[in-house]
């Protein structure tokens, strides 16, 4: 690319824009700070690109999953249910998380399970878990995990939807450092989030307004976040899987 | 190489040699852990066995290997464990080859899988029936990968469909792992291959990052950027594959391509996501280790991690895998076993290969192998009281490419091509001069082919289908 010329943005990528070309904002009101859920299908990114007009070639892009996130203020705290299910693996994974009522939606407790059936619905794998975070010492099925250090901010990937929402990040502004846990399981250290101020994204009904969120950090490729003027995060894309809203229910 | 080094007295055709180097190799393998003492392989005392294959991994890529680019806590955690060879080659460096060499003992020519996509022979045993067979029960999850052979004739599969693993990642294979370790009662040992994804992800790199056009996306990632390898650029001779491989990537023809717009700093960042990913699988590994130390496994658990090919991440100028350069070609193998196996033990001398995998599982599982194994159990040079061991090894890139390393030297070549390629590996690990054409070193070459040669006149040839993949290797 010349060097007088504007970086594209990720969005450009044309898998993206074909899913994006059928995409319509919801137009109902939206409060990202009281209850709602949201539906994102996520699509796996090919490795290669359908060439010349075979089959496959140009055409619509299927998405491989489902994740359905639940959010709702309780007791002064959140409470943020997460379903996740593959299409062709007949896995479902579903968790019930407390939050905190903080910019990052940090985790307090929760508990996972995780279902695998066979074609035939059989179930194959079936197990549940439980952790916390007590006094910063991330806990699973009620023992300390090992080898971990201390968590001081920290959040969820899944917490993560739901926080964008929310964030007052500009682009002047430090971005946030945070750790991660990724799947409710997985550390991830040394997390930043910054914005990337607004852009303008062509959707099916025209241009969205959005303000874009970029993570880095440990085991994880820049993974971009687009919410739109009315506070709703409507695709995320990092590593090969994209994010994109298909339904929302206040 | 002098070929009478062979013990052609020795049973099996094996090309071992009481070898001077191993009194060497032991003293550059310091065995730091605990004094070793074996169970007997009787049916009472079988361990059971966990492989874990990581797809599209480079040996050097990890941290405990020297890498001090990509942070691999859990890989490091298993390499501090084990004895780790890090002379270990894929015996072909692409997806499907390199599996079916692992499940059979065979090498590619034999196995007839030379590209993705090509079938494996029919009745040839895998390891999954075999140890079956044996008394063991056999369980997949996660990437196989073998075309023609059906994993759940071999395996009980758990969890996602092989084929399907693609789709959400690799922590549905670790959860089916969990799943597995939690629930697993019956009194049989087991044999569980656990086939990670990652870092294969990279794979999209050029497609996903294509609208770039080779300038960094991301300018507040340049300070953390690995530096380009010292091999990045070297001017030395290569054989046609190579050359054509590198016209195709390196011209600017959409999508696909276009290498030869990237900038030094792209190159990095291609490097940096491959290390992510890498990361990002080591993770998964992490979570397995954990649930495999709370299971009632733990002690009694023979631990196998390996990759089925490396990846080039612009060693060479070069990324993806399908050629024989070490990045692609030379991949981790560690085994542990806690308190029958030296730990923290890196081997920097043996000669391993993928095709060792299956007579190392046969010989603690006490089951005997299939005949015309070309694959050695690793078991006597784990356990540190191997007074042999083979002298070369080899690999194979699809139809053409081939491979022999010795000690000192690798030769690659491709059929009808006059370009070949030989490097000291002693004097120039990163392999950057081509010694081929160097007169006083004619001879070596010429040992090295003959060697080759006569080891492949004794393949069973597994014939071709008639529509074969193209000649040159693919490399997805």
């Amino acid at each position: 690319m010349p060097d007088d010329q504007k970086t594209p943005a990720i969005w450009q990528y044309k898998v993206v824009q074909r899913v994006l070309s059928s995409y319509t904002p919801p137009a109902a009101q939206f409060d990202p700070a009281g209850a709602w859920e949201h539906t994102y299908n996520i699509y796996f990114l090919n490795i290669r690109a359908k060439k010349g007009k075979g089959k496959g070639a140009g055409a619509e892009v299927n998405p491989n999953g489902i994740l359905k996130l639940s959010s709702a203020p309780k007791g002064g705290e959140i409470e943020l249910l997460v379903e996740s299910t593959a299409f062709m693996t007949g896995d479902q994974t579903s968790a019930r998380i407390r939050c905190k009522n903080d910019a990052l939606r940090s985790p307090l407790s929760w508990e996972i399970s995780f279902t695998n059936q066979s074609p035939t619905g059989k179930e194959l794998v079936t197990f549940s878990k439980t952790g916390a975070v007590e006094n910063g010492v991330l806990m699973k099925d009620g023992k300390p995990a090992k080898g971990m250090k201390p968590l001081s901010a920290y959040t969820c990937d899944w917490s993560l939807f739901d926080a964008v929402q929310r964030l007052t990040l500009q682009k002047s502004t430090a971005p946030l450092t945070f750790d991660m846990i990724e799947y409710l399981d997985v550390l991830r250290e040394n997390q930043t989030l910054r914005s990337r101020g607004a852009t303008p994204i062509p959707c099916a009904g025209g241009n969205v307004d959005a303000q874009e969120y970029l993570q880095f950090g440990d085991a994880v490729l820049p993974t971009h976040y687009y919410v739109d003027a009315g506070g709703r995060l409507f695709m995320a894309l990092g590593s090969r899987r994209l994010f994109v809203l298909v339904d929302e229910k206040a | 190489m002098n070929t009478n080094d062979r013990p052609t007295a020795i049973s099996r055709r094996d090309f071992l040699k009481t070898s001077a180097g191993a009194a060497g190799a032991l003293a550059t393998a310091p065995l730091l852990g605990k004094s070793v003492s074996l169970l007997p392989s009787d049916k009472n005392h079988k361990p059971n066995f966990l492989f874990l294959n990581l797809d599209q991994l480079s040996c050097e890529a990890i941290h405990h290997h020297g890498c001090a680019a990509v942070k691999t806590p859990n890989l490091d955690c298993i390499g501090q464990r084990s004895v780790s060879f890090t002379q270990s080659y894929s015996a072909n460096p692409v997806c499907c080859p390199a599996r079916s060499a692992w499940f059979t003992g065979r090498y590619t020519p034999e196995t007839g899988v030379m590209n993705n996509g090509l079938p494996l022979v029919k009745g040839m045993p895998d390891l999954g029936q075999w140890l079956r067979r044996g008394g063991y029960q056999a369980f997949y999850t996660g990437k196989w990968h073998i075309p023609a052979r059906q994993v759940s004739n071999s395996f009980t599969v758990l969890g996602p469909d092989p084929r399907n693993t693609a789709s959400l990642g690799d922590i549905v294979t670790t959860r089916s792992v969990e799943g597995f370790l939690r629930n697993y009662r019956q009194n049989d040992p087991f044999f569980l291959s656990v086939g990670l994804l990652n870092p294969h992800d990279i794979c999209s790199f050029l497609l996903q990052n294509s609208m770039y056009r080779g300038a960094m996306p991301y300018p507040e990632l340049v300070e953390e950027l690995p530096p380009l390898p010292p091999n990045f650029r070297c001017d030395m001779k290569e054989p046609r594959e190579i050359v054509q491989r590198k016209e195709k990537y390196f011209g600017d023809h959409g999508d696909e391509s276009g290498m030869g717009l990237w900038k030094d700093d792209y190159w990095r960042y291609y490097a940096w996501a491959y290390y992510h990913y890498i990361t990002m699988v080591d993770g998964q590994v992490g979570l397995i280790l954990d649930t495999l130390e709370q299971s009632p496994f733990a002690e009694n658990t023979v631990l196998i991690l390996s990759a089925d090919h490396g990846e080039g991440h612009g060693r060479h100028q070069m990324i993806l895998k399908s050629f024989l350069y070490d990045e692609a070609a030379r991949v981790p193998f560690m085994i542990s076993w806690p308190g029958h196996l030296p730990e923290n033990v890196i081997d920097n001398t043996r000669l391993v290969s993928g095709v060792d995998l299956f007579p190392t599982v046969c010989d603690y599982a006490g089951i005997e192998t299939p005949p015309n194994m070309r694959g050695y159990s690793l078991r006597p040079v784990a356990e540190g009281n191997a007074s042999t061991w083979r002298d070369f090894v080899i690999s194979h890139t699809g139809l053409n490419g081939r491979m022999i390393r010795t000690n000192q030297y690798k030769l690659i070549t491709y059929k009808d091509d006059p370009v070949a390629q030989l490097f000291n590996m002693k004097n120039d690990p990163w392999e950057t001069k081509n010694l081929a054409e160097e007169t006083a070193l004619a001879s070596v070459v010429e040992e090295h082919r003959k060697t080759l040669d006569d080891y492949e006149a004794t393949f069973e040839v597994a014939p071709l289908p008639k529509k074969a993949a193209t000649s040159a290797a693919n490399d997805e």
